[in-house]
């Protein structure tokens, strides 16, 4: 039985005090220098351990992976060999586009593209908490990551943004986190319709596109690309398709389920897009 | 001291189990909270005062992989684990009922207190559908755990259930 003697007021009292101290700390947002220091000590103290765990476990899988599927493996050789001819050919072709595009542009005065600089990254973590969508990459402040910067797959589809870097690692919040938010535009020769993509907050749950216009032309079926229209993400990057349509603020606009391209794929390795 | 460096060490194991298990079974919907059982499972045995230093360090260890120190676990925690604490010395180590259904209860209390705190959570989802749906299946996983945890100690003739210490 919890005996409430003085002693044991005085303790709750104290705890009590503690945590509520806490909650006013995280309620209110309040930046402690010393504090942060220390959180990222422990950060940056657990981050190696975690990729020396991931390793292990990645040798191991990889053996047993290799060990039950040598023939796939061979068969999965002989086509790859045959596709990268295929593609060596493709390149071939496109470089002489590439030329041309790249003269044209210069008789037009058009401002040059800039190929991304990207970086790959491996997952280390995911996240702590079922309602924070999180992901943890073995690169960091060393590797010239920054906050903000976005996350892709190597196919191409939108992962998420940096959120928090360390010395060898950083946090991605992923697009189905409830706190991203990300501008969306239809890709359709005929139609260049935009709204702002927000993540469910849930893996299991569609993101939505909504803010599109009550008479936009977009359909179910149409492609997402981010805008670009904000400073913080490319232009181009794929995010999903529709999948449903409906009337959003009484009649006033367009809202859009939108099924992620990035289910499509396992996130295990990602590419940080460092400029654009 | 020693016991409490010990015990650290374990929660740190704990958490990088919880990190990395979605990362080996990429399908895995909902991973089990493994600190926080080990935080109710220290406050049904040893009382509050010990599990709140538990449930406080636990919290700080998860925040970091938040992004922030002290952040929203750290307060969630240490006050799940005093709750708990009130179930501590209540009944008998040999009644296998209860440390799960405590692990059962301090889920919900923990995925509602950090619902309660998190403003673009409580505003824009439907609390009972998140219930249903999230918190009621990650409490009976993480109750179950908890429950084949206890029960392998019992049978392994541990009753003195030195290994909580």
């Amino acid at each position: 039985m919890y005996k409430f003697d003085r002693n044991s007021l005085i303790i709750v009292a104290l705890l009590l005090i503690l945590i509520l101290t806490l909650l006013f700390v995280f309620i209110n947002d309040i930046e402690i220098p010393f504090v942060n220091w220390f959180g990222d000590i422990i950060y940056n103290l657990l981050t190696p351990i975690l990729n020396l765990f991931n390793n292990i476990i990645s040798r191991i899988q990889n053996f047993f992976n290799i060990l039950f599927s040598i023939n796939e493996i061979q068969e999965e050789i002989t086509f790859l060999r045959q596709q990268n001819q295929i593609l060596e050919r493709q390149i071939m072709f496109l470089s002489n586009y590439d030329r041309e595009n790249k003269r044209l542009r210069e008789l037009l005065n058009f401002k040059e593209k800039v190929e991304y600089d990207m970086i790959g990254a491996e997952v280390i973590a995911n996240s702590p908490s079922v309602f924070e969508q999180l992901i943890t990459i073995n690169r960091g402040r060393r590797d010239g990551l920054e906050e903000r910067m976005p996350v892709i797959t190597y196919n191409g589809f939108l992962v998420g943004r940096i959120d928090h870097v360390g010395s060898s690692s950083a946090q991605v919040r992923l697009i189905t986190d409830n706190q991203f938010v990300v501008g969306g535009v239809v890709a359709r020769s005929d139609s260049r319709e935009i709204g702002l993509v927000r993540g469910s907050g849930r893996r299991d749950k569609n993101n939505t596109m909504d803010n599109i216009a009550w008479d936009a032309d977009i359909e179910i079926g149409d492609v997402i690309l981010t805008s670009g229209l904000s400073n913080n993400f490319p232009e181009g990057l794929k995010i999903g398709q529709i999948i449903n349509l409906e009337t959003d603020n009484y009649g006033l606009s367009q809202k859009a389920e939108l099924e992620l391209d990035i289910y499509s794929v396992t996130i295990e390795e990602v590419m940080v897009i460092k400029n654009f | 001291m020693k016991i409490y460096f010990k015990n650290l060490i374990i929660m740190v194991l704990l958490l990088i189990c919880q990190l990395s298990l979605g990362v080996i079974f990429p399908n895995l919907y909902l991973v089990p909270d493994f600190i926080l059982i080990f935080i109710v499972l220290k406050a049904i045995f040893n009382g509050s005062k010990q599990a709140m230093i538990y449930g406080f360090s636990g919290g700080i260890l998860q925040d970091a992989f938040l992004g922030t120190f002290i952040g929203i676990f750290t307060p969630v925690k240490t006050a799940v684990a005093f709750l708990s604490g009130l179930l501590s010395g209540r009944f008998f180590p040999e009644n296998l009922l209860i440390p799960p259904l405590g692990v059962f209860l301090a889920t919900i209390v923990h995925q509602f207190l950090y619902i309660l705190l998190k403003e673009n959570y409580l505003f824009n989802i439907n609390i009972l559908v998140v219930f249903r749906e999230l918190i009621l299946p990650m409490a009976a996983l993480n109750a179950l755990l908890t429950f084949a945890f206890y029960l392998l100690y019992i049978f392994l003739g541990r009753r003195n259930i030195n290994w909580i210490d």
